[in-house]
């Protein structure tokens, strides 16, 4: 079973920060605090930036801090497609895939023009679903050639001859598209990991599914009811299928807001109290005891509805602690979780094998 | 008053400075991309109570007709991630990242730096540019890189929006965007990072007068330095901006020996260690003109340089007028470009490195120094060890950090809301 887990300042609760404790803002201070917790926990990787935070920092300096203050767990960040640029992407994503030593995953999405409309004002970006979609779909094609652009061999570096690259490893990729137009090559080598590991928010068009199941390898989906969860893996792994991946490549992974104690009656308390400040707006949450929450977890993937969860603390601090200390040596015991970390980079933990380079003879 | 102080950058660079330097025996070049090259350089950028480390960008590859040039293929990786990702590992030492202004848009930028000053607690700056090279167009679904004027009339909208939303809400409506709105974050610590600005072509400049905080400088010559320096803050006024809010910083690059004859042997070594090609593709980049073609043991082609009607950065000026009055080669001149990537060098004795640094100091040619070391992270070491020490003990260079932001390093005041200049 992935797991994976949202960071936010206070928790994802929209009444978090009113009963956290914390100071309204501490910088980045509780983000590696949740990171090393995660950490501590064997938790496969944190997941930056998502949208339903109260406050927003930046996730790529976000992901970048959080290099140096953890050592195993994957550091996934979501840069949504609306507007960015492929170039700029993959330049990005290689950089701190190199900088964290093959830990890293780009999130990709859509953001969609209500949330950008007034920010960035373009007249030049598509606006129907459909356009959108095409364009985040050759968006992430694009990086995926950038990165493709230097072959593991193309990086000599040799002193004794000087040879700093070799060129006959290092390609244009003339990508000449209906949204992008991009020479190539890369300015930065082949990524550790080959290429970041491919993660994407299921929050924008339906339109958009059959061309990202050609690449994503982790789907992130909010999902109501566990019949919701499994129709809609069904359909993911379809559509992977179609794009002629191999069968489990593509891996379905459904946001879950747990309120967890001890006692289901002290659960039960805590999300009422916290409902009581603002309602909870999420579609799928769990509450009652930790032990609970793994058995609940277990019948969920037994029963196909997912490979795994992304967990969203009610509150960072109460409920994360829960899932490290309780849950996990719960699903250890289930046989559900490894302890400690499989492999080196993030695609080993996961086990996501290493894509060759597409310009490799 | 005490006697004017010293700001000290270190610029970062895979592999080093001198385009030959990752090839000295003590670079570990396979390690140029991890986060302890990076870390090591930082940790002892605060020993030496350095302002900064820098990082500038590029949006292309090194190339040529489409093949990277194999002997130098590298230029700098991404500015954010690294400052980013070595912040955690200092608590004192500013960091500088560089974004283009025409490659990027507001909104994102202004919440990317927000972030980084949050996230390093008052120690970012913004090396803005514009992005000279017209590669990056290629890489940017653009058949062409914009103007030079209107590349800077846009940064300097870009600029102001990102000011605004610094400050609070905006309602922006101009030539090149729409922004309307605020970012989910309080404001900067330092009100907005440190603005700062490189390169000195005439639009440059005054762009520079109108936003800069802290300029890197270009000139080699301690001359040229001074007059630029005072060209700067000569327009300053006119913008309603008080000149003496501005740093500027040369870039340097030390070659240091125990002796004179050792620093220069050590230089000898490394200019044997550049290949003429990525000399003579710099050139050409640099000049915005093809060099290839001509033999490379003839003249530099000036005339023809000239005809070509680009507008050039001072330092192509000066290198242009050197090559005519010594007569250098195509190749010749390469290697000077390659050797300190066209900035100022100084060859000696941690002695006479300091006296350098003094006397353009004290002549009014700068405020301090983006040091390049030529390769890491021997070089540099070098420079905190031997140099640093000298000019403490003569009083121009701190001793201790007496702030914890890159504002309190730098002098410069948090910017008050709603400030025009």
């Amino acid at each position: 079973m992935h797991l994976l887990t949202s960071l936010s300042a206070h928790g994802w609760h929209p009444a978090a920060w009113r009963v956290s404790g914390a100071a309204d803002f501490e910088g980045i201070a509780p983000f590696k605090a949740m990171a090393r917790l995660a950490e501590r926990g064997g938790l496969d990787a944190v997941l930056l930036g998502l949208p339903g935070d109260r406050l927003h920092l930046d996730p790529l300096p976000l992901l970048g801090a959080l290099i140096g203050a953890t050592e195993r767990i994957g550091l996934c960040g979501y840069w949504s497609c609306d507007v960015a640029e492929p170039y700029h992407v993959a330049r990005v994503f290689a950089t701190l895939d190199h900088l964290a030593d093959g830990r890293t995953g780009w999130i990709a999405g859509l953001a969609g023009p209500e949330a950008l409309a007034a920010k960035f004002q373009r007249l030049d970006l598509p606006v129907t679903p459909a356009d959108m979609a095409a364009r985040m779909v050759e968006l992430i094609d694009v990086a995926r050639q950038l990165w493709d652009s230097w072959e593991d061999e193309g990086f000599v570096v040799d002193q004794a001859t000087g040879a700093f690259a070799n060129p006959e490893k290092v390609h244009p990729i003339d990508h000449a598209g209906r949204f992008f137009t991009v020479r190539g090559p890369l300015n930065v080598p082949r990524p550790v990991q080959g290429q970041p590991v491919i993660l994407y928010r299921d929050a924008g068009p339906a339109e958009a599914r059959a061309g990202v199941a050609a690449s994503a390898e982790i789907v992130l989906a909010e999902c109501a009811t566990l019949a919701e969860a499994q129709a809609c893996r069904r359909e993911w792994q379809a559509l992977a299928l179609k794009q002629g991946r191999a069968p489990g490549a593509l891996r379905f992974v459904v946001h879950v807001m747990p309120i967890l104690a001890d006692i289901d009656a002290a659960a039960e308390r805590r999300a009422a109290e916290l409902d009581g400040l603002a309602p909870g707006s999420r579609n799928l949450r769990f509450i009652g005891t930790p032990q609970k929450f793994a058995a609940w977890m277990s019948e969920w993937q037994a029963a196909e509805a997912c490979d795994g969860f992304d967990i969203l603390p009610a509150i960072g601090a109460i409920d994360l602690a829960h899932v490290v200390n309780a849950v996990v040596p719960e699903l250890r015991r289930l046989g559900l979780r490894p302890v400690g970390y499989g492999g080196h980079s993030l695609r080993a933990v996961l086990g996501l094998q290493r894509a060759a380079s597409r310009f490799a003879a | 008053m005490g006697r004017r102080q010293l700001h000290l950058g270190v610029f970062t660079y895979p592999g080093g400075h001198h385009i030959g330097g990752w090839r000295h025996p003590s670079a570990v070049p396979r390690a140029i991309l991890g986060y302890d090259y990076y870390a090591k350089m930082a940790v002892a950028a605060e020993r030496g109570k350095f302002d900064l480390l820098f990082v500038g960008d590029m949006l292309a590859a090194r190339e040529k007709d489409g093949r990277v040039i194999a002997q130098g293929a590298l230029n700098n990786i991404d500015s954010i991630s690294i400052t980013s990702a070595v912040s955690g590992a200092t608590e004192r030492l500013g960091f500088v990242a560089t974004l283009s202004t025409t490659y990027n848009e507001p909104f994102a930028i202004a919440e990317r730096f927000a972030s980084l000053d949050h996230i390093t607690g008052g120690r970012a700056g913004w090396n803005i540019i514009t992005t000279a090279n017209d590669d990056a167009a290629l890489n940017f679904s653009r058949k062409s890189h914009m103007e030079k004027s209107l590349r800077y009339q846009r940064a300097k909208e870009f600029v102001d929006i990102c000011k605004g939303l610094w400050d609070g809400e905006i309602d922006h409506r101009g030539q090149f965007f729409g922004v309307k709105g605020a970012l989910d974050l309080p404001r900067p610590p330092q009100g907005w990072p440190v603005l700062v600005q490189a390169g000195g072509s005439p639009a440059g400049l005054e762009f520079a007068a109108m936003v800069a905080e802290l300029i890197f400088a270009a000139q080699s010559k301690k001359e040229d330095a001074a007059r630029f320096r005072a060209a700067v803050k000569e327009r300053m006024p006119k913008y309603g901006r008080d000149p003496s809010l501005l740093k500027v910083l040369p870039g340097l690059m030390p070659i240091l020996g125990a002796t004179e004859k050792e620093a220069l042997d050590k230089e000898k070594m490394l200019n044997g260690l550049l290949h003429p090609a990525v000399g003579i593709w710099m050139l050409s980049e640099q000049m915005d003109f093809r060099l290839y073609d001509y033999p490379q043991d003839g003249p530099l082609p000036t005339a023809d340089i000239r005809e070509s009607g680009k507008d050039f950065t001072p330092r192509v000026v000066s290198l242009m007028e050197r090559a005519d009055r010594e007569g250098l080669s195509v190749r010749e001149c390469g290697t000077l470009v390659a050797a300190s990537r066209s900035h100022g060098s100084v060859v000696g004795t941690p002695e006479q490195v300091a006296d350098h640094m003094q006397l353009w100091l004290d002549e009014g040619a700068c405020d301090g120094f983006n040091v390049m070391p030529a390769y890491f992270q021997d070089e540099f070491d070098l420079f905190i060890d031997q140099v640093i020490p000298i000019l403490q003990r003569r009083g121009i260079y701190r001793k201790e950090y007496e702030g914890t932001t890159l504002r309190d390093h730098l002098g410069l005041p948090v910017p008050r809301r709603g400030q025009t200049g």
